[in-house]
């Protein structure tokens, strides 16, 4: 009998790496399967299939590095730019391809090789394959994670890189570990925020694996190294990208955030929290230190990006015990987590169709290629919008998405384009035009809804009712005019 | 099957009855709802002739959505088929506000094992100055806070039978008719830390439920007050309420205050109930309601709540912590020489707590009724204006004038999903004061104006007579009877 039992649990160990590798398959099917059908969502719409923002920069500069070249110079803004390892990486597909339409694969291949080094690493830091299977699921509905591996994110880059940091790093051989520095260096070189965190989150990581320190400590030093020599030879100060006064407004995805949490995988998190802290000493630090990045993240996105991972974990750990604990009634413990995986589903649904239903769409793409068979100029519009209309119309926006970090006076200039928008006689926006060089004005249904109420006020007004705004397309509520300052005529004699 | 009647049962069912009785003779004194009520009876009205609360609201600033718990407003319409709709907005509010009593008596008797401090403690409830203050209001939250403390009372027994099944019956109801329920359940996660940090064991049915019914009421409401999250952020707590009334709506609390609305015996014995039941008892049901009292001073104090509702829930749990001191002294009046007065020092008692409560009564409360001269104004302006006209008027009298007139408004008291409100609601005053013309006839342009209505009450406020831009070319004055309704003419800013 004795025999036949461990002869049992010696079969069962022997399928053991086919049982994880089959967790691990389905866990990747259905991350494959979500970033994919929000991309098909956005196509089925007839939407061009990256949502507006960041995704639109990198491309541009990937394509400006194909075409011009290493530049330090953002070449259509002529602001400050940093070369970006993540640029060059995307204009290696663009020249090996010659053909934007390979990218789209870009982000659902960092995200799935992401979700498999996270998988991997938690079973190397003693986590249940099943354990590490769920953290996938969950992972899987995280908002952060459908935005950064849905778009081309410079966030999805550095995740990635730092899991394959960090999994090169432990290894216990000698050419994984050098690549593992390697991804490192490029890591600081990508952002400097970005690397910091990232060495964080993996000091914890050897602390709780109880490793030595030098996996850590040569790798940083070397990364640092190349950050200096590279703002040397750049002879530009490193930028800390990512930080921003606490707003719930950019902290949770319920109210809009584009790299948020949600707010109940968040709680779940701090079940987690309480339970891990309660049942061993030996690991308080360690769980102190998430909570440290927990709340850090809520000043910088980059931190909430990698607190979304750590959080998926500490969700398991919450659903694990919310089911294994012995409830005093069924029916509680039923609904309870009923509720929770309720909750998961919203937050994946939620997400999903912040990402479908926003713009570009088909007619706004439409208004833009018609801006590119315009002479070039300069456009106002509003800022959110201004990465599209680098990308699509290779004209220079008034501000971008990137203004706030590149231009010296963004501020100064914000203000400006308020008092634009809110001008409704041509003498008040006359100088802040002319200052600015603006030739075209683009005005969309959202603006007019979000800055005017729909009633046709301010900017929207002067341009329909002003001779100097010449009518260059109209189109669904598009509107694109042409700024034509009308020229003074001389008084006869 | 013959039910026996306890003496107990009579005296508790009569003081029910004494306070309901005095609630409504002193509510059919006045005539008319204040104004917030008036959005109850539409909803009711909507309700009792289609079946479905009103949700696209064609009157409300001129079109508009509503999200909100509709229970209590179906509790209105279901009474509207067996009596007039504004007697059962009268009653129903009163007989729920005088059932609180019941409860309390329950509460503080599972708490104390002690009828006559029950009693006490339940006769305080029943008399708490800020409870007379919602005489003429249809309001939510009668249901509501009677709901959270049969909530608070069923959690109290949670580990006796029935006691799950009830608790969850009544949080699903309490879901259906206000998001005040999250009130009672951040107290309790409170009440856990306070046993936590007592080193108390924490009953292992009070945090599943607690947990289970936390995810409940955050789940139902992230689904019904999603778009409104995300227009408004977090100032979705505040109601999107204009800045201006914001510090009005959401007061400052002060010492004097409390005593003012709570009476200074509860007050008293409900702080003296804290330090007992903290430092000596440990009593672990009265630490529920001193987190429940902490928590609701702290959302006051925070202005998470409105003070109405801030103080209501103060003094109705010190009302019930109140019973743990008069408990204790009853037990240590027993033990002395004098236990055969024990009658006498209650029933001084009581009427100390009448004797200090008679001055909040007396003062004439700060009606928000309206005058019947403007409900006749208004009555006049359903019979006489064109169905699709905007009237405007004061932002309190939205409500007033959707009911009454049957007509469009500018602004009324439920700002949710209303973008630039602060904008909208400096406009609307600034209607009332403006002197010069261009700048009324823009903004009445702007908002589709038909009819101004110039309350008696905005009389009063804005101290005029009649509006100073209202010339002749422009405006007429169509109804002048206490107060006034001017017709808007149409003019442009060039005319």
């Amino acid at each position: 009998m004795k025999k036949l039992i461990t002869s049992k649990k010696q079969a069962e160990h022997q399928n053991l790496p086919d049982r994880k590798a089959g967790l691990l398959l389905i866990a990747l099917m259905i991350i494959c399967v979500f970033l994919s059908l929000t991309l098909i969502l956005r196509a089925y719409h007839g939407k061009p299939i990256f949502p507006t923002g960041e995704s639109y920069y990198n491309m541009r500069m990937a394509n400006s590095l194909v075409y011009n070249g290493v530049t330090t110079q953002d070449p259509l803004q002529e602001t400050y730019y940093a070369p970006s390892p993540y640029h060059f990486f995307l204009s290696f597909f663009l020249f090996v391809f010659n053909s934007y339409s390979v990218l789209w694969f870009i982000p659902i291949f960092l995200g799935l090789a992401s979700a498999l080094l996270f998988f991997r690493l938690l079973t190397i830091m003693g986590a249940h394959k099943e354990q590490a299977f769920y953290a996938l699921l969950i992972l899987a509905v995280t908002p952060v994670f459908i935005v950064v591996f849905t778009g081309l994110y410079l966030l999805g880059w550095l995740i990635f890189l730092s899991l394959l940091s960090f999994a090169l790093l432990t290894s216990k051989r000698k050419m994984p570990r050098m690549v593992g520095m390697l991804c490192f260096i490029i890591l600081a070189l990508s952002s400097l925020v970005g690397f910091i965190i990232a060495s964080m989150v993996f000091l914890m990581m050897l602390i709780l694996m109880k490793r030595k320190l030098n996996a850590l400590i040569a790798p940083a030093i070397a990364s640092l190294a190349a950050v200096i020599i590279m703002r040397l030879l750049l002879r530009q100060l490193p930028m800390l990208e990512g930080f921003g006064a606490f707003d719930f407004k950019e902290t949770l995805s319920l109210l809009g955030a584009n790299i948020g949490f949600d707010l109940f995988l968040l709680l779940i998190f701090f079940i987690g929290f309480v339970v891990l802290w309660s049942r061993s000493k030996s690991t308080r630090l360690i769980h102190l230190s998430t909570l440290l990045l927990v709340m850090l993240s809520f000043f910088n996105s980059i931190a909430r990006a990698f607190a979304s991972f750590i959080i998926a974990y500490y969700c398991v750990v919450t659903l694990t015990y919310l089911y294994n604990r012995k409830w005093s009634l069924d029916i509680i413990k039923t609904g309870t987590m009923l509720l929770v995986l309720c909750s998961l589903v919203f937050s994946l649904v939620n997400q999903v169709n912040l990402i479908v239903t926003a713009q570009p769409d088909a007619l706004f793409v439409k208004s833009l290629m018609f801006l590119d068979t315009l002479e070039p100029g300069r456009v106002l519009t509003d800022e959110s919008y201004g990465l599209l209309v680098e990308f699509y119309s290779d004209n220079n926006v008034l501000l971008d998405g990137n203004s706030i970090q590149f231009t010296k006076d963004y501020a100064r200039r914000k203000d400006d384009s308020q008092t634009l928008f809110n001008s409704a006689r041509l003498i008040e926006a006359q100088p802040l035009l002319e200052e600015y060089e603006i030739r075209y004005v683009l005005i969309t249904p959202g603006m007019k809804e979000q800055l005017w109420d729909n009633n046709e006020r301010g900017l929207w007004f002067l341009v329909k009712n002003s001779e100097s705004f010449e009518k260059r397309y109209l189109e669904e509520g598009i509107e694109i005019r042409e700024y034509k300052p009308a020229t003074p005529v001389m008084p006869a004699g | 099957m013959v039910i026996k009647i306890t003496r107990e049962q009579i005296i508790v069912a009569m003081l029910f009855l004494i306070v309901l009785a005095i609630r409504l003779f002193l509510s059919f004194q006045t005539p008319g709802f204040d104004y917030d009520s008036y959005y109850a009876l539409r909803q009711a009205e909507h309700i009792s002739q289609t079946g479905l609360p009103l949700f696209k609201d064609l009157l409300s600033y001129s079109g508009r959505t509503f999200i909100a718990p509709p229970f209590f407003y179906y509790l209105l319409a279901g009474f509207s088929f067996i009596m007039p709709l504004e007697l059962a907005a009268k009653l129903i509010p009163s007989i729920i506000w005088a059932a609180l009593v019941i409860i309390i008596y329950l509460i503080v008797k599972y708490l104390t094992k002690n009828r006559t401090a029950a009693f006490i403690s339940s006769l305080f409830s029943g008399f708490v100055p800020v409870l007379f203050t919602t005489l003429n209001q249809a309001s939510v939250y009668s249901l509501s806070l009677f709901l959270i403390f049969l909530l608070s009372y069923a959690f109290l027994r949670i580990e006796e039978k029935g006691f799950t099944t009830m608790s969850i019956v009544v949080t699903i109801i309490l879901l259906l008719t206000h998001a005040s329920v999250f009130i009672l359940l951040i107290s309790f996660f409170v009440y856990f830390i306070i046993l936590a940090l007592e080193k108390q064991e924490i009953s292992k049915k009070e945090a599943e439920i607690a947990l289970f019914l936390f995810f409940l009421s955050l789940w139902f409401y992230v689904l019904l007050y999603k778009k409104a999250f995300f227009l408004h952020g977090i100032s979705f707590i505040w109601q999107n309420i204009p800045s201006p009334l914001l510090s009005s709506y959401f007061q400052d609390i002060s010492f004097f205050g409390v005593i003012y609305a709570v009476g200074i015996i509860p007050l008293l014995l409900g702080v003296y109930a804290i330090y007992i039941t903290s430092f000596k008892t440990r009593n672990r049901a009265a630490m529920v309601y001193i987190s429940f009292a902490l928590i609701s001073f702290i959302m006051l104090w925070l202005k998470l709540v409105p003070f109405q509702i801030g103080l209501l829930l103060l003094s109705l749990n010190l009302a019930i912590l109140s019973g743990v001191v008069i408990k204790t002294s009853l037990v240590a009046l027993s033990k002395t020489k004098i236990s055969r007065f024990t009658w006498i020092i209650t029933g001084a008692l009581v009427i100390l707590f009448i004797i200090t409560v008679i001055p909040s009564f007396l003062v004439k409360p700060n009606t928000s009724i309206p005058p019947p001269e403007d409900v006749k104004a208004l009555e006049w302006v359903r019979n006489n204006t064109e169905e699709n006209a905007v009237i405007l008027g004061k932002v309190q009298e939205g409500f007033l004038i959707n009911y009454v007139a049957d007509r469009k408004n500018v602004a009324d008291s439920n700002f949710l999903l209303i973008k630039e409100i602060n904008q909208r609601y400096d406009d609307i005053n600034s209607l009332f004061t403006l002197r010069l013309k261009s700048e009324a006839l823009r903004l009445l342009n702007k908002y589709d104006v038909g009819y101004v209505f110039l309350s008696s009450k905005s009389m009063q406020e804005y101290n005029l007579t009649q509006l100073f831009y209202a010339e002749k070319s422009c405006f007429d004055l169509v109804y002048d009877k206490g107060a006034k309704v001017y017709e808007f003419l149409g003019c442009d800013v060039e005319q």
